[in-house]
């Protein structure tokens, strides 16, 4: 008899054929744990290629959505901004029209008063034209501080969508635009400082300002190093969002278009 | 016969549960990741709504973008409620017959 360890690890004596059957015993249990590995290995990987997957797919639908909000309500709060100075912009026009009328009047007057002779009245009119003279370069300068205005609203937007965008590693991003100055407007001279300015026809086509971007919706900050270089290449979305100006009730209201 | 310790029956009852079970993992997944595009196609179709074009032509795109989670059973055309500045709408379909509800909004600035 071969002495062998018992349970409470005491030196022992047993018969071999009962020793044969204990390791018997002990190489099924070994072998059943090795048998429940190989089944739980597949269904590991499964569950582990779902996980990832969904994740994946929740992080890029995601990120799609955060580059679209983003440029959508930075694209409409500048059309918004830009709404606000064409209604000033526009608004000054029925002044500039009416003082320059009043204008022409006073001249006519002048010439009158000078060919009949009624000397009293021309310091009188001299003086008035010079008010309204005053008053019509006054309102130029406000027109083109607010054309000026409108220009770095437009810019202000576009470095507002640039950096949230860039955030979201998304590259090629682009400011695209019909007619190029902000508001889609055309200046119609009436006389020396006397501009009015009217839409542009086919106004919200010419008015509407896009912005387009490239992105990788699942490259980001710590997915980038997975994506072997030419897959990234392929994997890019091309987007883009677009807005206008469109007069309802009496206001310039912004809008999506396409 | 006893292989390693297993008999056929047994083996085959292992083998097909486990099949069973990736079955299911896998419709889970189709299921969620259905959700998620779903969601995420109505969202595209209430932007295509807001830009002006016509519900034919956002329900064609719809339509064609969700195709890749066919067979859905059921499918009921999103109603859009449009007010100026917010755009609702509401999908219902059926995988595997299970039936599943996505809702979007889009809220404009």
């Amino acid at each position: 008899m071969d002495p062998i360890w018992n349970k409470k690890n005491q030196l022992s004596t047993i018969d071999p054929a009962l020793r044969q059957n204990h390791f018997i015993k002990i190489g099924i249990k070994n072998q059943s744990k090795g048998f429940i590995i190989i089944i739980l290995l597949p269904l590991i990987m499964a569950l582990m290629a779902g996980l990832s997957g969904l994740t994946l797919m929740s992080l890029g639908i995601k990120n799609l959505t955060r580059a679209q909000s983003i440029c959508i309500t930075e694209n409409i709060q500048g059309q918004k901004q830009l709404g606000k100075l064409l209604s000033r912009l526009l608004k000054l026009n029925q002044t500039v029209s009416r003082l320059h009328h009043t204008k022409q009047a006073l001249q006519t007057a002048l010439i009158g008063a000078i060919g009949l002779g009624q000397i009293q009245f021309i310091p009188t009119l001299k003086k008035q034209i010079s008010l309204v003279k005053k008053y019509q370069k006054y309102l130029t300068l406000k027109q083109k501080h607010i054309l000026i205005k409108s220009e770095l609203s437009r810019k202000i937007t576009f470095t507002k969508v640039m950096t949230k965008l860039r955030v979201l590693k998304i590259k090629n991003i682009h400011e695209k635009k019909v007619f190029k100055k902000a508001l889609a407007v055309s200046k119609k001279t009436l006389g020396p400082n006397a501009h009015t300015y009217q839409l542009l026809p086919d106004f919200p086509t010419q008015q509407a300002i896009a912005f387009s971007w490239e992105m990788n919706p699942f490259l980001q900050k710590h997915f980038q190093n997975w994506f072997p270089i030419h897959l990234q290449k392929i994997s890019y979305i091309k987007k883009q969002c677009a807005t206008t100006l469109v007069k309802q009730n009496g206001q310039w209201i912004a809008q999506l278009t396409h | 016969m006893k292989p390693n310790g297993q008999s056929v029956i047994e083996v085959l009852c292992v083998c097909l549960s486990l099949i069973f079970i990736l079955k299911v993992l896998f419709i889970v997944f189709w299921l969620t990741a259905g959700s998620l595009w779903m969601d995420h196609q109505l969202y595209q179709k209430l932007i295509c709504l807001a830009e002006g074009r016509s519900q034919t032509l956002c329900q064609k795109r719809l339509a064609k973008n969700i195709k890749i989670f066919h067979p859905v059973g059921t499918f009921i055309p999103p109603q859009i409620k449009n007010r100026r500045n917010l755009w609702k709408g509401k999908i219902q379909w059926t995988l595997y017959g299970i039936r599943k509800t996505s809702y979007q909004q889009l809220i404009l600035p």
